[in-house]
């Protein structure tokens, strides 16, 4: 096996057949979640600060010794938020903030339910406002972690070649066959998560020796926040009652952690072993849920890994029970 | 004020040509480095001495490798600028200068190795793309053991990146010699490699992974509670909520990046005052700003907000005092003190 080898089992893999329903689902899943989590944060917010507060640089959040974001250099940090645009024109108003914020929920719900749209505006616009509006809050110095996955799906959607259709005509994708060019689409998003966790765990192995792989204190840590927050602390985790129930077990420390690290660099097994995907869905959905207890809320990656299972597998085998139901 | 604005975009004739000159001497440095690592001759695995010229003469992976091997003693170069810059910066510790040294110095015998004998590490590469066990084995020894060199994060980084190089190199390659295949699928190995090797990637709403960081909680007598509290013309006290600096909305974040700027754009407290005028109608009626349009059905903020208290006794025109403190309890739950870190006195006309 030389990397050659591993490099054409890859592009095998990667043209795995999928179906065209799945990825319209994937489509309509990040567009109600852009939409939920616009609707959820007051952009108009950003309108009262002064235009000086900006920029907060990424490379300013840490420091060098510790965690490292080299790259999150002025000019290439408004290039990539499409915040260069204020190179040229004025800082929007709070109205017209507010404003955007609600067009990009018109927008994520429009390519919902009506498809990319021609020329994929919808998906490309959505994709392009999406960066501009959370661009105020990665130069604020937060969130690129919690939103990769979705700006990844979404910008799949944007450029991956699938039968997109609105959600009026999507029964009509229900039985239709498996085709290469969904299962690339699939293959894409798969992608975005393994390069998301993989990357992670890629950090593991160079930002820690191995012997901090067991040096977390997780239940202490728990410990910690509970007390905080039963002294009426205004941040804690949303369930106390649940995560008390952990106390006092400070061996699962050795467990969880290094379980959690070692899961981030074999999530490449989604990709190559389909299978696993349900899996892998399981672990980090408890494993988010589970970072919750520490105050830590990514409630996005929480639900984002069920809509990697093949629903239309579920809605066959939900529609042959009722078959045989009125058969019966 | 943005960074680059039309109006400081009108500069003078001498700054336009001292900007080409700039331009100019940058073109030729790396005109100077590409012919560096791009020209020369290597033996291929047969032992026959190849002369490569520019773009053509070989094929692409024999091409890539001869470029990474020549880019060695650059590297060794760019990691001296870089630990003369950390030695600078950074507070690297003595142990780190010594590890520092000895990798610069090991660098320029691999560069110096690399010109004198090209071919051995054309093999290194092909030992790499190839997966012998050898190269498998060196890695894993390497990756384990760099982090115990290094005591500053960034310099682990470096070198572990240096290290990827090779899979760049393969990945780069096998992106090429695939022109059938995808471009997206292509796309996603070479997105990896150097996401990877570049240490701290970001490009938003793209970046390198969640970094490995660990905590060490030690479990004390005493429990601090810390952040922004508001104080009412009664001498009473509550917790300001962090979602008002919604969509912010992780703890500490947004003083942080103001703390930054304070000098330009005034205290804090003024501007809290501000955000809380526009938010007090939603937190009177008992939701926070984050739940302004959906209520409790609004996507949690980053980090959890809980304890939301009574506002109904905290009308902005109200508030006297916004404060920065820290409560220390007991474990009984017992306030031991109240440390004050800043004041801004509401000014009400």
């Amino acid at each position: 096996m030389t990397l050659n080898d591993a490099y054409r089992c890859y592009l095998r893999k990667y043209d795995t057949p999928h179906n065209d329903f799945h990825i319209n689902l994937v489509r309509i899943f990040v567009g109600l979640f852009f939409a939920w989590k616009t609707m959820s944060r007051d952009f108009g917010f950003m309108g009262l600060l002064p235009h000086d507060f900006f920029y907060f640089y990424p490379i300013h959040i840490y420091k060098p010794d510790g965690i490292v974001l080299i790259t999150g250099l002025p000019y290439l940090m408004e290039l990539a938020t499409f915040h260069w645009i204020h190179w040229i024109v004025g800082f929007p108003s709070e109205a017209l903030l507010a404003a955007l914020g609600f067009v990009l929920v018109g927008l994520s719900l429009l390519m919902a339910f009506a498809g990319r749209g021609p020329f994929r505006i919808f998906a490309i616009a959505t994709y392009g406002l999406a960066t501009y509006l959370w661009g105020f809050i990665f130069l604020s110095g937060q969130e690129v972690d919690s939103v990769m996955i979705y700006f990844g799906m979404l910008l799949v959607v944007c450029l991956a070649n699938y039968d997109d259709r609105p959600v009026w005509h999507l029964g009509t994708l229900a039985d239709q066959q498996v085709n290469v060019q969904a299962g690339r689409a699939f293959s894409s998003v798969l992608m975005v998560f393994v390069i998301y966790y993989g990357l992670s765990g890629y950090n593991k192995i160079t930002d820690l020796r191995i012997i901090d792989w067991f040096n977390y204190n997780l239940i202490q840590d728990i410990q910690v926040t509970l007390k905080m927050q039963e002294l009426g602390n205004y941040y804690g985790t949303l369930f106390p009652r649940f995560f008390s129930l952990f106390i006092g077990y400070e061996w699962l420390n050795y467990l969880l952690v290094p379980l959690v690290y070692l899961s981030h660099l074999t999530v490449g097994a989604i990709f190559f072993k389909r299978n696993y995907i349900l899996k892998f869905a399981a672990f980090y959905s408890a494993f988010h849920f589970f970072a919750s207890s520490v105050s830590i809320a990514f409630t996005g990656y929480f639900i984002v890994w069920w809509i990697l299972i093949d629903w239309r597998k579920i809605l066959w085998f939900v529609r042959r029970r009722d078959v045989s139901i009125v058969a019966v | 004020m943005c960074p680059l604005s039309l109006s400081e975009n009108t500069g003078r004739a001498s700054d336009f040509s001292s900007a080409r000159a700039f331009n100019a001497f940058i073109y030729r440095l790396l005109s100077v480095a590409w012919r560096f690592v791009n020209g020369g001759a290597i033996k291929n695995d047969d032992g026959d001495r190849l002369i490569i010229n520019r773009f053509g003469g070989l094929p692409l992976a024999l091409r890539v490798a001869h470029i990474a091997v020549r880019s060695v003693p650059l590297i060794a170069i760019f990691l001296f600028v870089i630990s003369f810059w950390a030695g600078l910066t950074l507070e690297v510790s003595d142990h780190d200068k010594i590890a520092l040294a000895l990798f610069f110095f090991a660098g320029i015998l691999l560069g110096y190795v690399s010109f004198r004998a090209p071919h051995l590490s054309v093999h290194a590469y092909l030992s790499v793309r190839n997966l012998r066990p050898i190269a498998l084995l060196s890695y894993l020894l390497l990756f384990l053991i760099i982090p115990f060199l290094f005591e500053a994060v960034l310099l682990r980084r470096v070198f572990d990146g240096v290290l990827l190089l090779p899979m760049i190199a393969a990945a780069w390659v096998a992106y090429r010699s695939n022109p059938s295949a995808p471009w997206m699928a292509r796309f996603f190995p070479l997105a990896f490699a150097v996401m990877a090797a570049i240490p701290g990637f970001i490009l938003p709403p793209y970046y390198g992974g969640i970094a490995g960081w660990t905590t060490s909680v030690e479990l004390k007598d005493t429990v601090p509670l810390y952040g922004f509290q508001l104080e009412n013309d009664a001498g009473a006290h509550i917790w300001l909520t962090h979602t008002i600096f919604t969509p912010v909305t992780q703890v500490g974040r947004f003083a942080r990046a103001w703390e930054s700027k304070e000098g330009k754009i005034g205290p804090i407290g003024a501007f809290i005052m501000k955000a809380y005028r526009r938010a007090y109608p939603l937190l009177q009626s008992g939701y926070m700003p984050h739940e302004r349009y959906l209520g409790h059905f609004a996507y949690p903020p980053h980090t959890s907000a809980v304890n939301l208290p009574d506002h109904h006794d905290f009308p902005p025109d109200r508030i006297v005092r916004v404060e920065l403190v820290e409560l220390i309890y007991d474990r009984s739950g017992q306030l031991i003190r109240r440390d004050i870190y800043s004041t801004y006195n509401v000014p009400h006309f």
